[in-house]
């Protein structure tokens, strides 16, 4: 696999931090959360293979070359405008939620029009740039990043404020049954690699999912899940995690620095955080972006500044819903509809595979 | 041209040519006579050797005995510039210190110039402790001298270019033929065979208007003194632009990195050199972003940092009567004006006037309240950490960048810095120099990803 692949995989793993996925785990602590991460775990990679696998005869193709090429229109445009407002709300959904914490932590007086006007230009200037640039992007991010978050993460790990009884306590609901809810909230920890529907057409080599490259997904899922599961608990007491509104925030602000210039690690976590967040809205908008760009087919429209007018117009739309959005969707709506979301998230992914199956077939014969 | 009078009186196509040239003042034209023998020379005596016309062309015209042996002699000489076609060309090569002889019909150009400013001159710009301490000159034959001297390939091509401007001066492209991509030389010739400029100076604004954007912020093409970076990157495949006149060279295309490179890591040990990349980039950092934190840590969210520090900068901060932002940015004005002016005046003057507007001025305004303590050291680390980068281009483009960040932290905060520096990446990762990406990370071998990428 490409190593960008692995980028987008773990830019959303860490997304997913911040947003909803900690409050479904632990709303769901004492009713089977932790198999139902096992086997989501197993099931992630699962889904990783089968969508590494099913690209592998489409090198340096997206999603939207290799439909129009097998399939008729009928289907590949519904499909592909499904898809677009999927890879939408994925990104709204983790830009609402930055922007309330940004409210809520950081400038609580600054008021919520100056946050959003703060996100609109640097994210639309992201969504209109090239897919390859924006590769590059996510790579320079991750590497500037890197120093800072495995600080942050030795930090928490070795925290005396983390009780491994209170661990303990969680590991021992392991016999519950599982969930769905939290089925799909793990499951979408590994949507990372589906943004290769788009970025796959800067992909040339081919790519293989052997052993290795499953074992790489496993671990690092696994280490994510550990990571945004226990250490809350650990952090917070099995009792009270639920409580919470936004667990990872209060689990970094519950860490010191001792001799640190900045003595509260929140400010890391959340200026760090707003940098991935910050991708993470970006790809998925981008994605979204060319998935609307090629259902509307706008390369046959016959009108100069095509791409130009048909970008405007995308980021006008995109904006409008966001800001409206932003603006009306209490806490409480925030946390329902990420799990409406979420709970969507492996049917689309199994109705995705399944279709690259049937394309598969077709390109064969 | 007519045969009779081609012997005494000078032909017709040596008088039109004259003619243009006339009203100058340095126009010399001679006819050699000596027996039946007549030489017409022409040629401008304030670009020509004197000493070499007289050893080379007089002396033997003189001492020879046969005409056509004189004729013979002048095309063996190894000074002979090409003919080229067209009365406004040659006209051109006589300018540039050409000498045109013309014996019956034969015509020749001899290359006999001279250059009064062909020394090799100590690189000022980039200087180093070890390396090559002479930079390049301010003539185009001295300058392919130098890189010749140190680039003993025959791959080494330089392929000579003329702009169409006013002052049509000679350029240069040098490359390696083997390493350069022949789409690379396709668009740096067009260009500037496109370029629609009144007069190119010399390198330095040949490679803003190479840039082909008006608007641009960073530099695309890096202008450098030495020699030895221009074989580092000659040898990586780039192509080298010199410019007639001037002591620099344009190196196209480069990457951010290229900027951050001082050719002296290259004569380091590995450990010194990683604790001075370090430093570099912890320089590029403080000095984009250490007003914006302070702006950003003082006005919107003191908690980030540790009590007592933040106490400290509070207190520091007692009786400034304005916002953090208006500090910052009257300091940080007043540093740029510092920095100009000491660049602008003499060596001998501007040592006062950093110790004045440095020392004197900045103790003045913490003492008059205008500023804080605090604000003066950051302000003082912004400066000096401007210059450890490398390219003065590069230099200035980051203290643009500074003021922008500062904006968008005054308007949105902390958060709003983050999002700045981020958004001043995607700006260098989107942007391109000559259809190279600017900022990318290279992990393996570079030309196995360029490659990669093309495929």
């Amino acid at each position: 696999m490409s190593r960008f692949v692995y980028f987008l995989l773990i830019s959303n793993m860490i997304a997913n931090l911040i947003a909803a996925s900690p409050r479904i785990f632990f709303a769901k602590s004492e009713e089977g959360a932790i198999i139902t991460m096992i086997i989501a775990l197993f099931f992630g990679v699962f889904m990783n293979w089968a969508l590494i696998t099913s690209f592998k005869a489409f090198p340096g193709k997206s999603l939207p070359q290799i439909l129009s090429l097998y399939l008729s229109k009928w289907i590949t445009i519904p499909v592909l405008i499904i898809l677009g407002v999927i890879w939408y709300v994925s990104g709204l959904q983790t830009l609402i939620t930055y922007i309330d914490i940004l409210l809520r932590f950081l400038t609580p007086e600054m008021s919520v029009y100056l946050v959003i006007a703060m996100f609109i230009p640097v994210i639309t200037f992201g969504i209109i740039m090239q897919s390859r640039n924006i590769l590059f992007t996510l790579e320079l991010v991750f590497v500037l990043a890197v120093p800072a978050a495995a600080y942050y993460v030795v930090k928490l790990y070795f925290a005396e404020q983390v009780s491994w009884d209170h661990v303990a306590i969680a590991m021992t609901f392991i016999d519950n049954p599982p969930d769905y809810t939290v089925f799909s909230t793990t499951t979408y920890l590994f949507a990372g690699t589906f943004d290769i529907i788009i970025f796959n057409s800067l992909l040339k080599k081919k790519m293989t999912f052997g052993i290795k490259q499953a074992l790489i997904v496993f671990i690092l899922g696994a280490f994510a899940l550990f990571t945004t599961y226990f250490i809350p608990i650990g952090v917070l007491g099995f009792d009270q995690v639920e409580s919470t509104l936004y667990p990872w925030i209060l689990t970094s602000d519950s860490i010191r620095m001792k001799f640190g210039v900045i003595e509260r690690v929140i400010f890391i976590f959340l200026l760090l955080f707003l940098a991935i967040a910050f991708l993470n809205i970006t790809i998925h908008w981008h994605v979204a972006c060319k998935l609307f760009q090629s259902a509307f087919d706008i390369e046959q429209l016959k009108i100069k500044w095509r791409e130009k007018i048909s970008l405007v117009i995308m980021v006008v739309v995109f904006w409008s819903i966001a800001i409206y959005t932003t603006l009306k969707v209490t806490e409480y709506d925030l946390f329902l509809f990420s799990r409406y979301y979420f709970n969507f998230i492996p049917i689309v992914m199994t109705a995705l595979i399944s279709l690259m199956l049937v394309v598969n077939r077709r390109a064969k014969s | 041209m007519d045969e009779a009078t081609c012997h005494i009186e000078p032909p017709a196509y040596f008088t039109r040519l004259a003619t243009r040239l006339e009203p100058t003042a340095d126009i010399v034209k001679k006819t050699l006579k000596s027996r039946d023998r007549v030489v017409h020379l022409l040629y401008l005596k304030s670009v020509v050797d004197m000493m070499q016309l007289q050893e080379i062309v007089v002396k033997p015209f003189y001492e020879m005995s046969a005409e056509q042996n004189f004729a013979e002699y002048i095309q063996s000489l190894p000074y002979e510039t090409k003919m080229p076609t067209g009365d406004e060309e040659v006209l051109i090569e006589i300018t540039k210190g050409n000498v045109f002889v013309m014996i019956d019909k034969q015509i020749t150009l001899l290359e006999l110039k001279i250059v009064a400013a062909n020394a090799v001159q100590e690189a000022i710009m980039e200087p180093t402790i070890h390396g090559p301490q002479l930079g390049l000159s301010e003539s185009i034959e001295t300058n392919i001298n130098v890189i010749r001297q140190r680039y003993h390939k025959p791959s080494l091509i330089i392929e000579p270019m003329q702009l169409e401007d006013a002052s049509n001066r000679d350029i240069a492209l040098i490359y390696d033929e083997e390493r350069v991509k022949p789409q690379l030389l396709k668009i740096i010739r067009k260009r500037i065979l496109t370029l629609e400029v009144e007069l190119v100076q010399g390198s330095s604004d040949l490679q803003y208007y190479m840039n082909n954007k008006k608007y641009s912020l960073f530099p695309t093409s890096l202008l450098t003194e030495r020699p030895d970076r221009i074989l580092h990157n000659m040898a990586v495949g780039k192509v080298i632009i010199l410019v007639d006149g001037s002591p620099h060279a344009i190196i196209a295309p480069t990457t951010f990195f290229d900027f951050m490179l001082s050719m002296e890591d290259a004569y380091y040990s590995f450990w010194v050199v990683s604790l001075i990349r370090f430093l570099r980039y912890a320089g590029l950092f403080t000095c984009i972003m250490l007003p914006s934190i302070y702006v950003g840590v003082t006005s919107y969210t003191p908690e980030v940092l540790r009590t007592e520090l933040a106490l400290t900068v509070a207190a520091s901060r007692i009786g400034v009567p304005y916002p953090s932002f208006i500090e910052v940015f009257f300091m940080l004005i007043f540093i740029e004006l510092l920095t100009e002016a000491s660049m602008r005046l003499p060596n001998s003057i501007s040592a006062t006037a950093t110790t004045v507007g440095g020392l004197i001025l900045g103790t003045a305004a913490v003492e008059a309240a205008l500023t804080s303590n605090i604000m003066v050291i950051v302000v003082s680390l912004v400066a000096i950490s401007t210059f450890v980068i490398p390219i003065s281009e590069m230099n200035y483009a980051v203290r643009v960048c500074r003021f922008l960040l500062l904006l968008y932290t005054t308007a949105f905060g902390l958060a709003g810095m983050v999002l700045g520096m981020l958004g001043l990446l995607l700006y260098l990762v989107n942007k391109d120099s000559f259809s190279e990406p600017y900022l990318r990370m290279f992990w393996k071998n570079r030309q196995e990803e360029l490659k990669a990428d093309d495929s």
